[in-house]
Order: structure tokens, then C-alpha cells, then sequence
């Protein structure tokens, strides 16, 4: 359990305030549950630094809160345009040193590297739980029901449920019955699993009727 | 004497301190033994938290060795997660511009302790400046190539740094394509005297010939094939290509895309398992031949060239969009994405292809009657869902509003979009759809009505999952709902295209540039959004096209008009009206609005009788609160519910809405993650005709135009007979209406724009275009000279042999006959080779048909005297053509050739 600043959560409206009152223009989507800004654009940001990165983090050290960056969340940049490309400076985000999945953030920059949006996956700030399942009691709740052939993968995280971060095993796997290719997602606590797609991107319909 | 003495003054520097410290280390030094240019076998400790810092305090100490010096700055392009194995890669620029070829790669273990360093000598005095100019630098660049060099195209031009025997000069980088002969280059020109410094060769790969279809049976890389009732005929052949980027040639292994053939059993699922590899035939070539005209092989290797070679030009194509390219971590932008073909399951036929992001390759399937690696279109979306993934995925979700499932339709639009941008045709898997039973003209066709819905819909009635009156607008199903972007980004592909605009310098489309953008941008975060995903284009257009800000204010306008801006995961249901959802996450991937005016009833059932609950809410949405991490239940907060939903079938009881509001309804369906699969459910709700509004009339849709109504052709020119696909774009875009204003050919158009030239070689056929505004345009189309035979009236003796040559017409597939045969003699159908009979006196008439059916004839007189001398004449003049021909190109000025290709 991280503790977290009680007056944290009561800072986000002030900092979507605040970026909303510097950029009047800027196009935003706000998640439907605790008003965090998960898509920001029609914005320019100019002057955070030279280079995409460093633009980036001091862009997010400034408005990050709005975007649910929160205290005890660590911010690893996974790639980066070169100087005076256009593109995406992308972040994962991460709690004592494991990775919070499918929780990226990312900054978008021109050519001058002055910040031109935001896309943030809707990240709680509250953390709960621990890490208590084993890997093999994940691996069986992610794999109950599937047939498969070869050993699962699993990894441990963090992934937002709720209004709270659970800590989660991620498990992928491969089955022929039904045939997919699933990513579960596990609570390390209780064993219980939260999601499951299937990461198969196929040509047709699959499974239901065709139109 | 005193050199010596300088050498080891020299070599007791920063190098020989590293490896007095490392002393186990295995190093390679720089040429003049100065510096370190790899080390490894050694691990060195660092207070670095991230492999970055710590390769980064790794060189403020020993960079020296490797020679880092103070005037370069080190900028990160890639660098590992902290606690995994691997390179953080360092460019050097200098005065802010890169050193090329000067990157210094760091290896880091999981422990961010540093273990390896490779790099190249750099020298450390810049000399010279950037005064050329990017233009004048590609300028010289185009005029050092031969004369005979066609079709080139610079990609690329970026100044920078290039280390030359001893210093650090600036130059330019030039990237580019030349058709012929056929390369890929990369030129560092001397950035003040435009010398060229270095040139090598982008295809470091043996590149072998091999026969592919160059889109599908049934579409050429020109046109679609004729449509024959609903589908098309398969009208193509195989055509004869280079194979590009192999590795050795033996096999169809290569730096980006690699093919193995199942030949009928099961794909491998393990990452890094692979079938039967494909062997290279003799003669190093893989002229396998087509499995056609049945397509049920299950061990054709033609299956697997026509993977190799597609796959490989998708991946080429995405890295003309963005030539920053590798990024990500898997192996569809960052090596070579692994294709399986002839795959069959469980010994049935496999009647599909994917993507599958676990075991990062894509499978082909053999069907019934069609082998789905014979589609490119297929290939290229297949490829575009791992790009998507390598970018960190459009991932799926569940927030307080429900499940959030938009990511897989626009996972499956961006697929689509960038399937149609390599061809520039709207139809997607016209070979498939050939093969089906009944016919159809495409699986999916970015023009047509289903493209046009918002995600709220219009009311307009549909048949979907097999219901013929539902109402339109999202339905949950990724393939259907990714129609909704199909439509949208075509509209903007099409009009962009139309109005001149152009992407990656002048030598791509816009509409692709951008989609890459965007999907970079909206990729990682869970969970994008129609809503977020139309506004990452548009920020994306803004930042591509800062000069031409039209081009982002397009992009918005035809957002708005799709209603982009109001999908906010609901859907309305009127009055009477029908609505079907697929869950696939849990919940509703939206949730159906009710305008109730009394107390009324609604019915919701579902397809398969999975226990399932409703939630109703009126004037607001459910909402839906944390979840129980032991039951995994959400609460639930809603006015009505939970309630069962019963099974579809005739005694299904409504649910009652007590009074006037606008009812939202959410579904759950809470064995979803329990039972086997990710769980799905599909479930109609209709609503009562009476106690709710009725829909109310739409207001007419707004026009956008990026520019004037343009015609836009694939080609200018086209031979007798030949087709061309038409499209226009600009103007009001819609209604689109096509005649000719001439047509001197003898040709037609359909109402699609599709033409075909009459037979009437060498003349101009004008065609126009009229959209629903009434605006007009036009666009001449070359309709180039009929098949003719020289010499036109040749004489030969008796028994004498003459080699006819056949021109015009499309070029191929010529086939020679004798229509009349007086004289008893004989011609080679291939060849044109005519030898008369021994009949003297006569004439014989030489009919000779191209691949379209046009053709020619010539009477050859055969002479009552002489002797088989005539084939020297016959041959003699041709010869000496050719030969002034070369002359005539070799002896042409070289700036015109670069004034030609320069954009
Ligand atoms: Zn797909």
C-alpha cells in the first residue's frame, strides 16, 4: 500500500483548472470518472526545452497532474522522435520500479518540439493492495477454461481498476481451444482476474454472423 | 624519433585507462590506435537508477576511450525498460546536428550495470559548413548519377556530421530510390563544395527474382479486374518481380519480412517457431508457380514469395512515411515480422488471416477456395495491426461508463486505411470476395454507404449479425464498427490527394503520413477513443503541415460532419427502432439512450442466453464504481436493475420505464472473464413504438473541401482496351456523376469512375466528373498508339524467314498467328519468327493480339524469285533504331535528368 498525499486527489481539478485556463483552445476528453484529462490537442506548448524529451518531462513536471500523473508514479521514457521530428515522446509509467500496464502517456511534439498533445490512458491515483498471489496461482486463474500449448508468459504490475491501481499479474498466453491469443490480467492479491482480450487482429468477423 | 614517442603519449590517454581499470575486457581499436572502438567483458557498476543514467555516467567517465568529446553532445534514441538487458543507443550531434554513423551503443544488464560499448572512430574538429542548402545538395546528388538512371526519387535529405579520413565534415545525407536500375541509396554530399563523400547501397541484400501477383487475382497494381455479376474476375496474372531485402537469397529470410510454409498443418504457437522455410528454385529464383485457377494448394511456395514480397513492401512503405523508423520493440518497425502460409487448423481449411501480438507473427490461412496469402490487401492490414501493436497497442478497457472497446475498431480502421493507401483503391480483398459463394465485390470497401455512418448513426436500417432492420451507428464488433474511421479517413485521403497535397517531403500521399502519425500519438494509453483518435489526426495534420494549415482545418471539418465529435459512447434509440450490441469486455461497449415522453417498455434480449443483467439510469449514465477485487463485480449505480435478460425468442417480457427521461442503458455480462475465452454476448434492444420520440429529421450535412473538384487518375496514360481506375475528389464530395466529353477511343466509364479505352489507339479521350453541387471537372486521358507489326509490308522469298517486331498495345503478352497462309509457310507464336511456305507468289497475312485483345495484321508478299536473305532487312533497320536510340539517351545533358527529378 503507497500512501498517498491526501490532498493529491483534491488536486486534480485544481490542475485540469490550470491547464484548461493557459491553453482556452486546446480540445480535451476528461475520463467519466474523476474528471482526469485523458486527450489533450489544439494546443501549443512552447519553451519546456529543445529536444522532445526534455520538452516532455518538463511539459508533464508542469501539467502532469492534470493527466493523473500522480506522486509515487515514475515516468520511464520507451521512445522519442529524433530532434525536430514530429512524434510521440511516450512514457511508462511505473510504481516501485513495476511497470502500471496499459497506463502510458503520451506527449506529442512538432518540429520546434513545443508540446502539441496529450493522449493518457485514465490512471487512479489511489493505490491498493499487494502483491501476494504467486505466479503459478496466476497463471492457473488467467488459463481456467482455456486449452493451451505452450507455457504462459507473466509478468508483474500494476493496472488501474476502478478508482484504485490493484497489483496484477499479466499473463499471456496462447490457445487452441478456443483459439486466441489472451491477455489476462490477474489481482495479485486475491487471485481474481480483471480483464482478458484476446490480442488476435483478424481480416473478418471471427466468430459472430457476417453482416 | 619522436613519432613513436607521440604514439604511445597518445595511447596511455583515455583508451589505455579504460582498460588499465577493465583489464579483462576484450577491446577493438579505431584504426590509428587511439581509441576504443568496441569493448565488452567487462561490468562496470554505475549509481545510474535507469539504464540511461547509467550508461550516461558509464561515458562521463570513460567516454574519452570511445571518443566522446566535449564538443558532441550524446542525445538518448532508445534506450531499454529499467531492469531489462540491453543497448542504449546515444547519437552524437555536434552544434545540434547529428553525427552520422557516429551512434555510441551502451549495453546495460538488468542491474543497469554497463557491459558492452560499440562504437565507430569519430573524428572530433568539425570542418567545414552547411552553406549548400538541402535542395542544391539533393541537386548534386541527382546530377552524379549515370545518365541512364530513370525514375529517381530522393525520400530523405538531413544535414549533419560525417567523420572523412580525419575529420568531421559537414554534409548532407541524401536518401534515395532509383526504379533503374533498381536501388536504394544513401549519398553523403560534401555540405560546401556538393562533392559526393560516401554512397552505399540501402539494400544490403542479394535481391532475386520471383513471380507474385502484383496486387491479387483479381487486381493489378493499375485496376480492379472487370466485375462479372458481384464479384470481380480474376483477370490477373503472375507477374515477374524483384525480391528485395533477403538476407542470403536461399531462402525467404529477410531484413523485413520473413515467410515460412505450414503447408497445410497448424501455425506454430510458440514466439520464434517457424514452418518449413522455402528454398530459392535453381537459378537462385523463386519463380514458383501460381496455384491457379483453383487456390487450394496446401503447399504452394508461390503462397509464401507472395507473402514475402508484399510484407516487405508494406514495411517499406511505412518507413517512407517515417524514416525515423526502427521504433517500438516488436518486430513489425523493428526487424522482420514472421509470416506463415498454407495454414491450415485442426486439418480443416482456415478460412482467415491475423495478426497475433503474443507470438508477433501474422498467419495466413489456406481455405476452402482461396488461399488468403494470394491478397495483398489482406497483407497489408495484417502487417499494420503488429505496426499498431509495435507502437504499444491500442488496448481495451474498462472504465466507468463500461467496457472501452472503440480501440479495436480503430485498430481495425487503421488497418484498412493503410491497406488502401499502398493501392489507392477503396476496395479491400477483392480476391476473396471473388472466391466467395455468392460473389461480392470486395470483404470490405472503404466507399460505400456502410463507411458514411456516424457512431451515433442516423436511423438509417441495416442488416447486421444477420437482422435486417437494425439501426446503424456502433454495433461492438471491431471490423464493422472500424467502417465508421474507413470512411473518414478516405474521405481525407481522397481529398487531400485531390488538392495536391503531398506528404514526406513530395514523395508520399498526406492521407498516410498522417494516419502513421496518429497512430504513433494514440497508441500506448489505453484505450483511444473515436473521440480522441479524430483529434490525434487532426494534431497530427497540424504538426505535419505547419505551412499549410488548411490541411488540419479539412481534417476537423469532415470530422465534424461525420459527427466524430459526438461519439461519446452513446447511441440513441427512437421510436419503434431496433438496436444491436455485441459485449465483449463485460459491459456494454456504449450505452443505448432512450428518450422516453411516458412510462414505456423496452425489450432486451440476448443471442445466446448468457446470463446476463440490465441497468437502466435515467438523465444520466451508469456509472459504474470500483470493483470487488475478490468477486471482481463493479457497483453499479442506476435507477432500474439489476435485471435478467431473458433469451430472444417470442414470449420475451419488456423492461418498464416509469416515466419520461432519457433512459440510459447499460448491459453486464458477468461470466465474461470466468468461462473459456474473453466471453461475448450479442443483444437486440427494441424499443416501444409508443411513450418515445420519434427520431427527428436530420439537418442537412456541411461540405468540406481541401480544394477544387479534381478528377484523380492512377495513371494519364493508357494503352487501346487498358483500364483505369477514376476517382475525383474536392468540391462537395459526394454525389459523384462521370461521362465523357470526348471519347475518341470508343470507350466507356461506369458509375463508379472505372474506364476502359476503346480500341482507337493514339488519340485523347476527355472525361468529366460532376459532383452534387454541380461543379464539374475534367481530365484528359492519353490513350496510347494500337499494337502495329514492322515492317509494316515485308517481302520474303520462298521458304525465306523473316523476324517480325510487334509495338504499342500494352506492351506484353503478345501472340503471333498467320490468318492467312498462302504460301504454306509458318510463324512462332511467341517470337513473331515467320518462315514462308514454298508456295511462291502469294501473300500471307501475320495477325499478331497484345494481352488487352487488340491487335494488328500485315501482309507479307512472297516474292516468285530470290532467295531467305530477307530476314537481315527486316532485322537491319529495327537494330540500327535502337542503337540511335541509346545514343541518343547516353549523349543527353545531365542536368536534365536532375532538373526532371527534382521536386
Ligand atoms: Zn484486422
Amino acid at each position: 500500500m503507497i500512501p498517498i498525499l491526501p490532498l493529491a486527489a483534491a488536486l486534480i481539478p485544481a490542475a485540469v483548472a490550470d491547464f484548461k485556463a493557459d491553453f482556452p483552445g486546446a480540445s480535451v476528453a476528461e475520463s467519466p470518472a474523476g474528471g482526469r484529462l485523458t486527450h489533450a490537442s489544439g494546443f501549443e506548448a512552447r519553451g519546456f526545452g529543445d529536444a522532445p524529451e526534455a520538452a516532455a518531462r518538463g511539459f508533464i513536471a508542469r501539467y502532469g497532474a492534470a493527466f493523473g500523473v500522480g506522486p509515487g508514479q515514475e515516468l520511464v521514457v520507451r521512445g522519442s522522435p529524433p530532434k525536430g521530428g514530429v512524434g510521440a515522446v511516450r512514457f511508462e509509467r511505473r510504481i516501485e520500479a513495476l511497470p502500471v500496464f496499459d497506463a502510458d502517456v503520451v506527449v506529442g511534439v512538432d518540429a520546434r518540439s513545443s508540446i502539441i498533445l496529450v493522449n493518457a490512458a485514465d490512471v487512479p491515483l489511489e493505490v491498493e493492495g499487494r502483491h501476494r498471489a504467486s505466479r503459478s496461482a496466476a497463471v492457473r486463474a488467467a488459463m481456467a477454461g482455456l486449452e493451451t500449448s505452450g507455457a504462459p508468459r507473466a509478468q508483474r504490475g500494476w493496472r488501474a481498476s476502478g478508482r484504485t491501481i490493484r497489483p496484477v499479474w499479466r499473463v499471456d498466453s496462447i490457445a487452441t481451444r478456443p483459439s486466441g491469443a489472451f491477455r489476462s490480467y490477474v489481482d495479485a492479491e486475491t487471485g481474481k482476474v480483471l480483464l482478458r482480450t484476446d490480442l488476435r487482429a483478424s481480416k473478418s468477423r471471427g466468430p459472430v454472423p457476417q453482416r | 624519433m619522436l613519432a613513436p614517442l607521440f604514439l604511445s603519449l597518445a595511447v596511455a590517454g583515455p583508451a589505455q585507462r579504460f582498460v588499465d581499470v577493465h583489464p579483462a575486457s576484450s577491446t577493438i581499436r579505431s584504426g590509428d590506435g587511439r581509441l576504443l572502438v568496441h569493448a565488452s567483458g567487462f561490468l562496470a557498476a554505475n549509481p545510474g537508477r535507469t539504464p540511461e543514467s547509467a550508461a550516461r555516467n558509464f561515458l562521463s567517465t570513460h567516454g574519452g576511450a570511445f571518443g566522446v568529446a566535449a564538443t558532441q553532445e550524446l542525445v538518448l534514441r532508445q534506450a531499454p525498460a529499467p531492469g531489462l538487458v540491453g543497448a542504449v543507443r546515444l547519437e552524437r550531434t555536434v552544434a545540434g546536428l547529428p553525427v552520422f554513423g557516429g551512434d555510441v551503443v551502451v549495453g546495460v544488464d538488468a542491474q543497469s550495470r554497463v557491459f558492452l560499448v560499440n562504437t565507430r572512430e569519430v573524428a572530433q574538429t568539425p570542418s567545414g559548413r552547411h552553406a549548400l542548402g538541402e535542395a542544391a545538395a539533393v541537386g548534386s546528388v541527382l546530377s552524379s548519377l549515370p545518365a541512364d538512371a530513370r525514375g529517381t526519387l530522393p525520400v530523405a535529405v538531413a544535414a549533419g556530421w560525417r567523420s572523412v579520413l580525419g575529420s568531421l565534415r559537414a554534409v548532407y545525407r541524401v536518401d534515395l530510390i532509383v526504379e533503374q536500375p533498381s536501388g536504394s541509396w544513401r549519398v553523403f554530399v560534401d555540405a560546401e563544395t556538393g562533392s559526393a563523400v560516401f554512397r552505399e547501397s540501402l539494400r544490403y541484400s542479394l535481391a532475386e527474382r520471383g513471380n507474385v501477383y502484383s496486387v491479387s487475382p483479381a487486381e493489378t497494381s493499375d485496376s480492379l479486374c472487370p466485375l462479372s455479376g458481384k464479384g470481380h474476375t480474376l483477370c490477373a496474372s503472375p507477374v515477374n518481380v524483384t525480391i528485395p531485402n533477403l538476407v542470403t537469397g536461399a531462402d525467404l529470410r529477410g531484413t523485413q519480412a520473413t515467410v515460412s510454409n505450414c503447408n497445410g498443418a497448424d501455425f506454430p504457437n510458440r514466439p520464434g517457431a517457424a514452418c518449413n522455410s522455402v528454398p530459392a528454385l535453381t537459378g537462385n529464383n523463386f519463380n514458383y508457380a501460381a496455384d491457379s485457377p483453383l487456390f487450394t494448394s496446401t503447399t504452394d511456395n508461390f503462397s509464401a514469395v507472395m507473402a514475402y514480397f508484399h510484407l516487405d513492401k508494406h514495411v517499406s512503405f511505412f518507413k517512407t512515411l517515417d524514416p525515423t523508423l526502427p521504433g517500438g520493440t516488436l518486430f513489425a518497425v523493428n526487424g522482420s515480422l514472421p509470416a506463415f502460409v498454407n495454414v491450415r487448423s485442426g486439418g480443416q481449411s482456415f478460412e482467415n488471416a491475423f495478426y497475433d501480438g503474443i507470438i508477433d507473427a501474422m498467419v495466413f490461412g489456406q481455405g476452402a477456395h482461396a488461399d488468403y496469402a494470394y491478397d495483398a490487401t489482406v497483407m497489408y492490414h495484417e502487417l499494420t495491426h503488429g505496426v499498431v501493436q509495435a507502437w504499444g497497442g491500442f488496448d481495451l478497457t474498462i472504465d466507468a461508463l463500461g467496457s472501452v472497446f472503440e480501440g479495436a475498431g480503430l485498430n481495425e480502421g487503421t488497418a484498412d486505411s493503410m491497406a488502401v493507401s499502398e493501392t489507392g483503391r477503396s476496395a479491400l480483398g477483392a480476391f476473396l470476395g471473388a472466391t466467395e459463394t455468392p460473389p461480392v465485390p470486395s470483404f470490405r470497401d472503404m466507399n460505400d454507404p456502410d463507411a458514411t455512418r456516424s457512431c451515433q448513426g442516423n436511423g438509417s436500417q441495416v442488416s447486421q449479425f444477420g437482422v435486417s432492420n437494425a439501426i446503424n451507428g456502433l454495433n461492438g464488433e471491431e471490423h464493422s464498427d472500424g467502417e465508421i474511421w474507413n470512411g473518414f479517413y478516405w474521405e481525407i485521403f481522397q481529398g487531400l490527394r485531390a488538392a495536391g497535397v503531398k506528404g514526406c517531403g513530395g514523395s508520399c500521399d498526406a492521407g498516410p503520413e498522417i494516419q502513421y502519425k496518429a497512430l504513433q500519438l494514440a497508441a500506448g494509453p489505453a484505450a483511444p477513443t473515436f473521440n480522441t483518435y479524430w483529434q490525434t489526426f487532426k494534431a497530427a495534420a497540424a504538426a505535419l503541415f505547419p505551412q499549410q494549415p488548411f490541411v488540419a482545418e479539412y481534417v476537423g471539418c469532415v470530422a465534424k460532419r461525420r459527427k466524430m465529435d459526438s461519439c461519446d459512447r452513446t447511441v440513441p434509440v427512437y421510436a419503434g427502432e431496433t438496436k444491436l450490441q455485441l459485449v465483449r469486455l463485460r459491459y456494454s461497449p456504449f450505452q443505448t439512450v432512450i428518450p422516453a415522453t411516458a412510462a414505456t417498455g423496452v425489450i432486451v434480449c440476448s443471442n445466446g442466453g448468457a446470463p446476463s443483467l440490465f441497468y437502466a439510469r435515467k438523465d444520466q449514465p451508469v456509472k459504474l464504481g470500483t470493483p470487488d477485487p475478490t468477486t471482481g463485480d463493479a457497483t453499479v449505480m442506476a435507477d432500474l436493475g439489476p435485471l435478467a435478460v431473458q433469451k430472444c425468442s417470442s414470449v420475451v417480457t419488456p423492461f418498464t420505464l416509469r416515466s419520461a427521461g432519457n433512459w440510459q442503458v447499460l448491459l453486464d455480462l458477468p461470466g465474461a472473464f470466468t468461462g473459456p475465452g474473453p466471453g461475448q454476448e450479442l443483444y437486440l434492444l427494441a424499443a416501444s413504438a409508443s411513450g418515445i420520440a420519434s427520431r427527428p429529421a436530420a439537418s442537412a450535412p456541411s461540405t468540406c473541401s481541401a480544394g477544387p473538384l479534381a478528377v484523380i487518375a492512377p495513371s494519364t496514360s493508357v494503352p487501346p482496351r487498358g483500364r483505369l481506375a477514376l476517382s475525383a475528389a474536392g468540391g462537395s464530395n459526394t454525389g459523384f456523376s462521370w461521362s465523357f466529353t470526348a471519347n475518341r477511343s470508343g470507350g466507356s466509364i461506369d458509375s463508379t469512375g472505372a474506364y476502359t479505352a476503346g480500341p482507337t489507339g493514339s488519340v485523347t479521350d476527355t472525361v468529366k466528373v460532376i459532383d452534387s453541387a454541380n461543379g464539374s471537372a475534367t481530365r484528359d486521358i492519353t490513350v496510347t498508339a494500337g499494337v502495329s507489326i514492322s515492317p509494316a509490308s515485308p517481302s520474303v522469298g520462298p521458304k525465306g524467314t523473316l523476324t517480325l517486331t510487334v509495338s504499342g498495345g500494352s506492351g506484353s503478352g503478345f501472340t503471333w498467328s498467320l490468318t492467312t497462309n498462302a504460301s504454306g509457310g509458318s510463324i512462332v507464336a511467341t517470337s513473331g519468327v515467320y518462315t514462308a511456305g514454298p508456295a511462291a507468289g502469294v501473300t500471307d497475312v501475320v495477325g499478331v493480339t497484345d494481352s488487352l485483345g487488340n491487335t494488328a495484321t500485315a501482309n507479307v508478299s512472297v516474292r516468285s524469285t530470290g532467295g531467305g536473305c530477307a530476314s537481315g532487312d527486316a532485322r537491319g533497320p529495327a537494330f540500327a533504331a535502337v542503337l540511335a536510340a541509346i545514343l541518343l539517351r547516353r549523349r543527353r545533358p545531365r542536368s536534365a535528368s536532375s532538373g526532371d527529378a527534382h521536386p
